[in-house]
């Protein structure tokens, strides 16, 4: 929660707050016997004596779990020697460095086998996690709550390193890893994360191993070392967080080191990373668990006019996002991330790849689409869509109430503003007859209106992770939908929006 | 932009259990706002909310010596308050008697009381509008400064649901606030 926030909450609670201090130093203290009398009634399914957490006690149990499955194992391997050998070979590695190093070794299935430390710091981590096995996002989440709560992430120049390497390619676990990273920059938004994936070469390993820093580090560092102009070599051994002053008092070019970068608030450039620039549909993978909202699309409405992309990311309505941009015009723009989404909010497919006609109008006062609610929209303007015309009269009659009614959809002011936290909250006049609206934005620069977001159900969108230094304008459309049909209205737009700059 | 967090010094509670007075109301004030919103959350109003507080913040020096370090000292004295009101519901429902006066809708909570419309809304919204999760997410982690990991636990939840559900409540809470001049 920012400072602005909690500032606000906190004064509404004080002005409602007892005065009762006195009161209470008034009284005599007596004792209280025991944590009996003190907790007596919390109950046990809900609390129950292990809350907090007794991190000893559970890592007991997990190391009594341990050794059944290791005894599960040897009959398993008993049993069906190959496929026992199979599940327990490590088929990958994600290492994360910041102060503490720590590994994650990942099976065949893309699954964490187990978390080592790497080093005297990390050891410290490892034995306070209480996930260290099993889905790459929720273990990788559990080493950056541990971090956190270590305050390891909340300096200005803090960073993390995560490197990963695996025996064969999977978009699977590397959107986990993507997924985790992006919940990190949302927590943490002086946090500047950097991921790249690594081949484990023998020299480079005996190397790294001689410095006593992990294989990413060791890469990491030497790709800063290429980049920099300085006589003096950045030492291995830096933490992330000197290592990302070094990078920044330095202006090291880090899109040109085969890493990609994240952090909040800014946009922020990677290179030909092959493996998920021609994903597809990526977001298909994602995944059944309660991670949904957290994933971020990685596709960016490139600007066929002005060749660089830097427009606004579209996502999905819920969250806050983390930016990744595509600064080459050879690659092709992925297509967004798009989760499942719970209320009207159609799902959003291709939408970027479909967008390029280069005079895409705004759509009209009754343009309809023939499409049906929940399922992928073309974007809004085509202007060659019609709304489907039935001869008989009683449909006539339909149609003028239907004409009329979204005649009545008309929005007549759009705000936008910038909040402390960079992020724009844009605002409009509620429409209580449409279904939904849908947001559009453009850039000072180009004079179109690009669809950002649809089917948004409230009067409020909240975006973060617009592009630094530019100027945006939002427009909003309401919308109705009637018999499967929608109908838009008309909408105005807001005033200009400057996004500042982020300094570093 | 970080947040600044509230360190409470764990010798406080020794010196609390001391006797030292000043200790004490230096522990109230760096905690009583989300120790506050934690009872409001509970009672619903803020009648019992403060009988609530003031009741917790006695058992907390009555029991300071029983204090041991063991992370978020909030996370202790939250565990009071909550089985504080855990022993008042019981003992409502044991009652034979039926308090007319408990049953009344009557007791609200004070928004009124609050000085600065917008705050007011915010208020509003945490106790209101927000789900029950989401207010939980927002007071335990945002104000009281649990991790979420603690949080999960707490709540028996997944890490990701409470990331997720955090994320939605201060975006409902934000897009109530709007920047219009600058804060003092």
């Amino acid at each position: 929660m920012n400072q602005y926030l909690k500032d606000r909450i906190e004064a509404g609670l004080e002005d409602m707050a007892p005065d009762i201090l006195e009161q209470i130093l008034a009284q005599e203290i007596k004792p209280i016997e025991s944590e009996e009398e003190l907790f007596g009634q919390l109950e046990t399914d809900k609390y129950g004596e292990s809350w907090p957490p007794q991190k000893k006690e559970r890592s007991r149990w997990r190391k009594w779990k341990a050794c059944i499955s290791g005894i599960a194992a040897m009959f398993v391997l008993i049993i069906g020697l190959a496929a026992a050998q199979e599940y327990q070979m490590i088929e990958g590695e994600i290492t994360v460095d910041v102060n503490p190093s720590i590994s994650l070794n990942i099976n065949h299935k893309g699954l964490v086998r187990n978390v080592e430390a790497l080093n005297e710091d990390g050891e410290a981590i490892v034995k306070e996690m209480d996930v260290t096995r099993g889905d790459v996002d929720a273990v990788l989440d559990n080493v950056f709550e541990m971090l956190e709560s270590n305050r390891y992430l909340q300096n200005e120049k803090s960073g993390v390193l995560v490197s990963y390497c695996y025996t064969k390619e999977s978009k699977k676990v590397e959107s986990k890893i993507k997924s985790a990273i992006v919940g990190l920059c949302v927590r943490e938004p002086n946090c500047t994360v950097y991921s790249q994936k690594i081949q484990k070469e023998k020299e480079a390993v005996e190397h790294a191993r001689a410095e006593g820093v992990s294989l990413g580090k060791y890469y990491f560092v030497n790709s800063v070392r290429e980049k920099s102009a300085q006589v003096e070599q950045l030492a291995y051994k830096k933490t992330m967080e000197e290592i990302v002053t070094y990078i920044d008092d330095n202006s090291i070019p880090v899109s040109e080191m085969g890493v990609r970068m994240y952090t909040n608030n800014v946009q922020v450039k990677d290179i030909a990373d092959t493996v998920l620039a021609d994903t597809g549909k990526t977001g298909a993978e994602t995944d059944k668990k309660g991670k949904k909202d957290a994933i971020v699309s990685e596709a960016d409405p490139v600007n066929k006019e002005s060749g660089n992309g830097e427009s606004a990311v579209p996502a999905d309505t819920g969250t806050t996002n983390v930016a990744v941009t595509d600064n080459t015009s050879i690659q092709e723009p992925e297509p967004p991330v798009v989760p499942p989404v719970e209320n009207n909010t159609p799902v959003m497919e291709n939408a970027v790849g479909e967008l390029p006609e280069p005079s895409t109008p705004e759509p009209g006062p009754s343009s309809a689409e023939p499409d049906s609610s929940g399922t992928s929209q073309e974007p809004a303007a085509d202007p060659g869509i019609v709304e489907p015309v039935t001869p008989s009269s009683k449909d006539d009659a339909k149609k003028a109430e239907i004409q009329e009614t979204v005649a009545q959809l008309a929005i007549s002011f759009v705000d936008a503003e910038l909040l402390e936290d960079g992020s724009v909250i844009v605002t409009w006049d509620a429409q209580p007859k449409a279904t939904g609206y849908d947001v559009y934005c453009r850039t000072a620069s180009i004079d179109e209106y690009r669809l950002l977001e649809e089917g948004i159900s409230e009067n409020v969108y909240i975006r973060t992770n617009l592009a630094a230094g530019k100027s945006y304008y939002f427009k909003i459309i309401p919308y109705i939908i009637i018999d499967g049909e929608k109908y838009s209205g008309t909408g105005v737009s807001s005033s200009k929006v400057d996004i500042p700059v982020r300094e570093d | 932009m970080s947040e600044k967090k509230v360190r409470i010094p764990p010798e406080i509670f020794g010196k609390i259990a001391a006797g030292d007075r000043h200790a004490f109301e230096q522990l109230y004030r760096l905690t009583y706002k989300p120790m506050f919103a934690f009872c409001l959350s509970m009672t619903r109003n803020n009648e019992d909310g403060e009988d609530l507080l003031q009741e917790t913040y006695i058992r907390i020096r009555n029991a300071a010596h029983l204090y041991r370090e063991q992370g978020n000292p909030m996370a202790w004295m939250m565990k009071i308050a909550k089985n504080l009101y855990l022993m008042k519901q019981r003992e409502k429902k044991n009652r034979q008697i039926v308090d007319f006066e408990e049953y009344s809708d009557s007791k609200e909570f004070a928004f009124d009381q609050i000085k600065d419309v917008d705050n007011q809304l915010l208020l509003k919204q945490l106790f209101l509008n927000l789900s029950e999760e989401e207010r939980n997410i927002v007071i335990l982690h945002g104000l009281m400064g649990l991790t979420f990991q603690e949080v999960a636990d707490k709540e028996n939840k997944p890490l990701g649901t409470m990331i997720t559900k955090y994320q939605r409540a201060i975006k409902r809470l934000h897009k109530l606030v709007h920047v219009e001049g600058k804060e003092a």
